[in-house]
């Protein structure tokens, strides 16, 4: 049995980002038993290969990356039977900000990152973000429900704003819609 | 793109809930009108709002003890697959024997070396030594070990801080000596260990674990929960107040009612920043009290947490923060 510390820390986060994990995975892979083992693969890698990571700040945002990629990794594979490639390597290589081939691999799935952006968000900005604009509580009423004052809330959500922003321009997204607006609305 | 100030993020975000009072729409109008830039990024913003409502939500369950249950067995190392190739290969078992003492031999040699690692590049470092014990050390530290024993000791040598989860192996005990010749004992626990030029502060998360001087037979017992200094020729051990301690390997700053003079010291040596109260301020620091607990924040976003909850302002220049009314 393994039973140090570091151990104990790798099944808490199993327990904690499972379920949240496989449902990113199936929003790629359409498909259970496929988002299962991709989740399954992504953090059996983390234990064997990158166990220093388990105690990182950005473990959470990690392994969201992580699933996504191994998830595109396996659509690719699915379309194409691409030879020699690795797949569920991504970990082997961390660094904070995506390289020029994730952020091209990542492109075309702009609702996905959305989801990931959201999920990463700090816990309570992420809880304010939920309730007013996933399940349409207006300010107050989400300033109630959280126990927070509503100049926090309108604090949290332009925080949260910024932060989506700035998750997704990463990828380069959302892809600028100004030459459209120049179509139809003359400046 | 310039730079946005956090107001107008929240101008943003009220005016697309539909919750702007008409200064604020007025305020916003001005700054949509100021440069087609604005615009082009308020437009952006804006299909970031309509889309993150249709976000995929998490809807489908997932089967997490199942799968736990695959992940662990997956994970342990498998003791019966070693047999079956132990017993497909027994025709060879004469040579694997000789093999084994040769490499027995090759072992205790290369047991003599010492191994080095440093946390030199300014990140928080994991490694497990040769007993499994778990070290993770703190940027700036390094650390030396034997691959074996010592006089059935396992021996271990730092500079700088580091968190160690030591497999328990009570008939080999495990030593922490720091280039101040304190030596920390122990048998199987966990705990951080600091090292300075002459003293040693050692805080034990669990277990126990005994502090001494080399040479010397004095020595104080550590309890879970409790810290022992080394320095300036004396020991001493009282109980830990500060639940910081580990921060930064867990990424969680925690405190409990403690005042605002309390806490920046401590955000302080968890960001390395250097953090200053104004002295108009410091009558009203030392009162304004929190309760609150950081996951993995930044120290901006900590601040801001903070100014939020306790009114404060802060200005940071490069690693410096000055806090003021």
């Amino acid at each position: 049995m393994i039973t140090s510390p570091s151990y104990q820390a790798y099944k808490e986060l199993f327990h904690s980002q499972y379920n949240d994990l496989c449902n990113y995975a199936y929003s790629f892979l359409k498909d259970d038993a496929t988002a299962e083992d991709v989740v399954q693969e992504t953090f059996i890698k983390l234990w064997e290969k990158h166990r220093q990571l388990i105690g990182i700040p950005n473990i959470k945002a990690y392994l969201f990356r992580a699933v996504r990629n191994n998830s595109i990794s396996v659509l690719r594979k699915q379309s194409t039977e691409e030879a020699g490639n690795k797949g569920f390597e991504w970990l082997a290589e961390v660094s904070e900000d995506p390289g020029e081939k994730e952020v091209e691999n990542a492109k075309p799935h702009y609702e996905q990152l959305l989801y990931e952006a959201i999920a990463n968000l700090p816990p309570q900005c992420r809880e304010v973000f939920t309730c007013c604009r996933l399940q349409g509580m207006t300010h107050q009423q989400a300033a109630a429900k959280l126990g927070l004052s509503a100049k926090t809330v309108e604090n949290y959500m332009g925080r949260a704003l910024k932060l989506l922003r700035k998750y997704l321009q990463q990828y380069g997204l959302p892809v600028s819609i100004l030459f459209l607006l120049k179509l139809f609305i003359p400046l | 793109m310039e730079p946005f100030d956090t107001y107008l993020y929240e101008l943003i975000a009220k005016n697309l809930s539909g919750q702007c009072t008409e200064a604020e729409t007025a305020a916003l109008q001005q700054w949509l009108e100021a440069d087609p830039g604005n615009r082009a990024e308020y437009e952006i913003l804006a299909k970031l709002w309509r889309d993150s409502h249709a976000a995929p939500m998490p809807q489908r369950q997932y089967n997490t003890a199942a799968a736990w249950e695959k992940n662990s067995q997956a994970i342990q190392p498998s003791t019966s697959r070693v047999k079956t190739l132990y017993a497909r290969y027994a025709a060879a078992a004469a040579i694997l024997v000789l093999l084994t003492a040769g490499a027995w031999w090759l072992e205790t040699r290369s047991s003599l070396k010492k191994h080095e690692l440093a946390a030199n590049d300014g990140k928080i470092k994991s490694l497990e030594l040769p007993d499994k014990s778990m070290v993770t050390l703190r940027q700036g530290a390094t650390i030396r070990y034997i691959n074996g024993y010592h006089h059935n000791q396992r021996i271990v040598e730092l500079e700088g801080e580091a968190f160690f989860e030591i497999a328990s192996d009570p008939g080999h005990p495990f030593l922490v000596k720091t280039p101040n010749q304190s030596i920390v004992e122990v048998l199987g626990t966990s705990f951080t260990v600091q090292t300075g030029k002459d003293s040693t502060a050692v805080t034990v998360a669990s277990g126990s674990v005994k502090l001494g001087v080399e040479g010397d037979t004095t020595a104080v017992i550590l309890n879970s929960g409790q810290r022992g200094v080394w320095g300036n020729g004396l020991l001493s051990a009282k109980s830990n107040h500060n639940l910081n301690f580990i921060a930064w390997k867990t990424g969680i700053l925690q405190f409990n009612d403690q005042t605002l003079l309390e806490i920046l010291p401590q955000l302080a040596d968890f960001y390395a920043k250097d953090i200053r109260v104004d002295e108009k301020y410091r009558e009203t620091a030392s009162q304004q009290k929190a309760t609150i607990t950081f996951r993995n924040q930044s120290c901006d976003d900590v601040l801001h947490e903070l100014q939020l909850l306790l009114g404060f302002h802060y200005q940071q220049t490069g690693d410096s923060i000055v806090i003021s009314q």
